[in-house]
């Protein structure tokens, strides 16, 4: 039944409303992108551009301001995008490492080492979530000056796994539950201490699991914004998401610079899903 | 036992507001500054601060609505982000009253608050000025000359009533389908044209003491706000307005689709008139606002520069704003990154040569410049604003008859100034 | 084992809140220039009776109760075809993605494209299919302006909803599927009785997370209408106050009733879920 004929076509719709609904307004930018501004400023709003072409991506690689583009009182210019685009992908790289590694750890130890007040201190954690930003910004900016991590990567990456941390651990935590107890459990019996019994039995049959959550957390931290807009004020670590909204004018917005921007961003965390991939193993398909 | 050190670095006291002159006797070459502003400027014309005076220099940006942001977070964290910072004209009171800024009446050189003229007022609350005007930003039309000629109308309207007529003229010509672009939508942008228009239908939204006068039935602000919605009723304005901020407004304008952009402004005129980013280019002309019985007043929305109470530079700082305030510099800032100068040595030396974009409008223009708060902003600016820019685009939108939704929002703004 | 985690998140999210709800429970301060001094709930009694709390309130219920049961609905759709690796799957992996990293200001744009009333798209194609005739403002009516800026927020989150149901379904063994195939069991069945009360950590994770982000929308309703009082939210208020009004101490109260309202939320479903997939 599970290969027939009928639930193969259920998917084949399924995949294809998949990629309707994801790409279908997305291609709105992409067309943004290749336009000239008098093809976005058309009325009515044109389906297609007159006049495709590739200028606002120009404008990124030669890493030059579009011409005409200082009268419109916008705060960057394409100039900036490469900076930001480079510390948009370090900062998200690291810091996905460190939450994954923090979180893991916590949710393998709050499910496997039961201990005196494991459970009020792990939802205290998970608690964390529910806390909203602007509680905690004017404070969290105060510690981050006097320890003086404004400005650093260092900074970010430490906010970061604190703030989706939480979340990480309590994906990390439930899927520990969800693995066997056996094979721990003999990796004990044979002399292997608790982290050997971890890093060796646990980790690995985390893998797929663990790939998930990379997506996630590349994806979560990678769209962070206000917390990079207080932290990170220059060049040296702002990040694509605060860069783009200083595309915008006060008198004038270039939506096609704007709209590549947009879409170039994109090129990473693609990459990210279609790397991970690989390491997420299809539950019946069994193979990769 | 890391909390404990965290918490204790946070117990220092706030720094209080200090009105006496910022020594400057003091050596400041050597020093770094931070300045932060929501544009981008040319590095070429940075580095001669750093020529002239020895002191380094940090310039950062961030879009203009997460400067605020920012400024507030630092400033409620008590903890300093920048030297030199924005200074908005609708920020004063809040920025100004609370103590997060230096007065500079003192410290600023005589020549420059001179020269500055009126806008120092602009940036004064209780009896303090806390920023120097860098940028005469303004709100006046721009119309498509080329459409004009096609309507065979000969001129900008300097009456409402022409007003009135010119645009049936546009639509029935079939023009323009709506002659007029105007963002009316729940934004900042969306509720300027009420004020504007308010002011050159002959009133103020507020008197001297900064109390309300827009409820009474007749007001100026009453038929603002009525030329608004019949503006949509008569087909003059596309009716997405009701949903769109300011810069849609303009791409409706630099589109083609409308003739007349009506609070549009110097910055503005420029875009409309740049081959990259207009398709009308170059027939955008800039006009005087119409009034009741000939050109009305010119809604100034001016940004200057001030110093947060946290520097530690203050000196290097005011040093800065002397230097920005120089007629070189701010003739090199406006031809490259179109700050229209608030300094009228800057602004005659620039009509004097030609090289005033518009051309002989804006001077014109500055003559009529009339501010919303004449006496400086209230500390309760921002919240009247979010008030009126629900209850503005309510009305406009038919949810809200006009009468209630003025005096809903004096009742509110009664309400907030007595808090 | 669990150190670093509670270190980090103590310092960097613990030690700010307590320091946030102290501000809260204070008047004056640094944002008036007076000194600060505690009152106690007043500013929590402030917020709760401010009339543009309860409809920004009610707006929120809406966009809640829109998204989320969207938000499930499609996660589960998408992890399910998901759940077993095809050729190309990588790809529509990625593809599912690119709306939840598309950065907000660009969404705006691109949205407004498709809704804006005078040329959007989406106009055209309903008059050019003849649905209807004039022109739509969407975004100005009170139901339809909540349900598009919902759906923008739907197809925002949908990737992060789809992911951890996908995370979910990587952890159950395939065994359970073998062994009831042999049995003889139906696809719907196989879905009712294995995946679904295996899925169930998953789902109460997803909606957690959908009602977190619900309850705090906010971009897409600034980007598409601004502050218009047909689609405010609670966030909206949360933001002006502290942001635009530099009023902490209102905004963290009504900050805080916020997020123990997601709380009580998330835990209501949280218990709903655990009755419909016993």
């Amino acid at each position: 039944m599970r290969a027939g004929y009928r639930s193969r076509v259920l998917r084949m719709i399924a995949i294809v409303a998949i990629v309707l609904w994801s790409l279908g307004p997305m291609m709105v930018g992409v067309v943004t992108s290749l336009s000239t501004q008098a093809d976005v400023q058309h009325v009515p709003t044109r389906w297609l551009p007159a006049h495709p072409n590739t200028t606002a991506y120009r404008s990124f690689i030669e890493g030059k301001p579009a011409p005409g583009s200082n009268a419109s009182g916008a705060a960057s210019d394409p100039s900036d995008f490469k900076h930001a685009l480079f510390n948009s992908v370090t900062t998200t790289l690291i810091a996905t490492l460190v939450i994954l590694v923090v979180s893991v750890l916590a949710g393998y130890g709050f499910s496997r080492l039961q201990f005196r007040g494991s459970r009020p201190i792990m939802w205290a954690i998970v608690g964390a979530l529910l806390v909203p930003v602007f509680t905690i910004v004017v404070a969290l900016f105060r510690v981050m000056a006097n320890l003086h991590l404004i400005d650093t990567q260092f900074g970010l990456v430490l906010v970061f796994a604190a703030t989706q941390g939480p979340l990480a651990m309590w994906l990390a935590y439930n899927q520990c539950r969800e693995l066997p107890a056996e094979p721990v459990e003999a990796a004990l019996i044979d002399g292997c201490n608790q982290w050997q019994a971890f890093v060796r039995v646990a980790l690995p049959q985390m893998r797929s699991g663990i790939a998930a959550m990379g997506a996630i957390f590349m994806l979560a931290v990678w769209g962070e914004f206000l917390i990079p807009l207080l932290l990170a004020p220059t060049l040296k670590t702002k990040p694509v998401t605060v860069n783009i909204t200083e595309l915008v004018g006060k008198y004038a917005t270039n939506y096609p610079v704007l709209a590549a921007a947009g879409v170039i961003a994109l090129i990473p965390p693609a990459i990210v899903a279609l790397v991970l991939n690989s390491q997420i193993r299809g539950v019946l398909g069994g193979s990769n | 036992m890391g909390l404990l050190v965290l918490a204790a670095g946070c117990s220092s006291s706030g720094s209080t507001g200090n009105s006496g002159p910022i020594s400057t006797s003091a050596p400041i070459k050597g020093q770094k500054i931070t300045v932060l502003l929501p544009y981008k400027v040319p590095q070429s014309i940075l580095d001669d601060f750093t020529k002239q005076t020895g002191v380094n220099l940090s310039f950062q940006v961030t879009s203009f609505d997460a400067l605020h942001q920012k400024l507030v977070v630092a400033a409620s964290a008590n903890t300093n982000i920048a030297d030199v910072t924005e200074m908005d004209w609708s920020w004063v009171g809040q920025f100004g009253g609370s103590g997060w800024y230096t007065p500079l009446e003192k410290s600023l050189p005589a020549s420059v608050v001179t020269d500055l003229g009126q806008t120092n007022k602009i940036f004064t609350t209780h009896d303090h000025q806390y920023a120097a005007c860098y940028s005469n930003d303004m709100r006046f039309p721009i119309y498509n000359s080329a459409q004009f000629d096609k309507a065979g109308v000969t001129s900008f309207p300097t009456t409402f009533d022409a007003l009135r007529q010119t645009l049936d003229t546009l639509k029935a010509k079939h023009v323009t389908q709506y002659p007029m672009s105007v963002a009316l939508g729940a934004t900042e942008g969306g509720i300027t044209p009420w004020y504007l228009l308010t002011l050159s239908m002959g009133g103020q939204l507020f008197d001297k003491d900064n109390k309300p006068v827009f409820a009474d039935a007749g007001s100026p602000a009453h038929q603002a706000l009525q030329f608004e919605i019949d503006a949509l009723k008569n087909g003059w304005v596309n009716p997405g307005a009701a949903t769109s901020d300011d810069t849609a407004a303009s791409d409706k304008f630099t589109g083609g689709a409308a003739s007349i952009s009506l609070a549009s402004g110097p910055g503005s005129l420029v875009t409309a008139n740049d081959k990259t980013q207009s398709k009308i280019a170059p027939n955008a002309k800039g006009a005087l606002m119409p009034g009741i019985s000939g050109p009305g007043p010119t809604l100034g929305l001016p940004e200057g520069l001030g110093i947060p109470s946290t520097s530690k530079h203050k000196a290097a700082a005011v040093a800065f704003i002397k230097w920005w305030e120089s007629t070189p510099i701010q003739l090199q800032v406006y031809k490259q990154s179109g700050f229209l100068p608030c300094s009228a040595a800057a602004l005659a030396s620039l009509s004097k040569t030609g090289d005033l974009d518009g051309g002989p409008i804006v001077a014109e223009a500055v003559k009529h410049l009339t501010p919303l708060f004449p006496n400086g902003a209230p500390t309760w600016y921002a919240a009247f604003s979010s008030k009126a820019q629900g209850l503005i685009n309510s009305a406009v939108k038919g949810g809200t008859s006009v009468d209630s939704a003025l005096s809903q929002l004096s009742d509110a703004t009664k309400k907030l100034a007595n808090r | 084992m669990v150190l670093p985690a509670l270190l980090l998140t103590g310092a960097l999210v613990g030690y700010p809140l307590v320091r946030g709800i102290m501000m809260s429970l204070q008047a004056g301060g640094v944002a008036t220039g007076t000194p600060a001094h505690y009152v106690g709930m007043r500013n929590y009694r402030d917020v709760f009776t401010d009339p543009g709390t309860k409809t920004a309130a009610i707006h929120t219920l809406f966009y809640l109760l829109i998204a989320v049961s969207l938000e499930i609905v499609g996660g589960l759709i998408v992890a399910v075809t998901l759940q077993r690796a095809f050729r190309g799957r990588g790809l529509v992996l990625a593809i599912l993605i690119l709306p939840w990293a598309l950065p907000s200001v660009v969404s705006g744009v691109l949205w407004r494209r498709i809704l804006d009333p005078d040329s959007g798209l989406l106009n055209r194609a309903l008059m050019s299919l003849h649905v209807i005739d004039t022109p739509h403002i969407w975004l100005a009516s009170d139901r339809l302006g909540i349900f598009f800026i919902s759906l923008v927020h739907v197809w925002g989150l949908i990737p992060l909803v789809s992911l951890v149901l996908l995370a979910g379904l990587q952890s159950i063994p395939e065994e359970l599927y073998d062994a009831s195939a042999v049995d003889g069991a139906s696809a719907v069945r196989q879905f009712r009785h294995i995946t679904l009360p295996l899925l169930r950590p998953a789902l109460v994770i997803a909606l957690t997370v959908g009602t977190l982000a619900a309850m705090s929308i906010f971009d897409e309703v600034y980007v598409l209408n601004g502050t218009a009082l047909n689609t405010r939210s609670v966030l909206m208020q949360v933001y002006d106050t502290t942001f635009n009004q530099a009023d902490f101490s209102h905004g963290i109260a009504l900050a805080m009733m916020v997020a123990v309202a997601s709380a009580s939320l998330a835990i209501i479903f949280g218990l709903l879920l655990r009755r419909v997939t016993r």
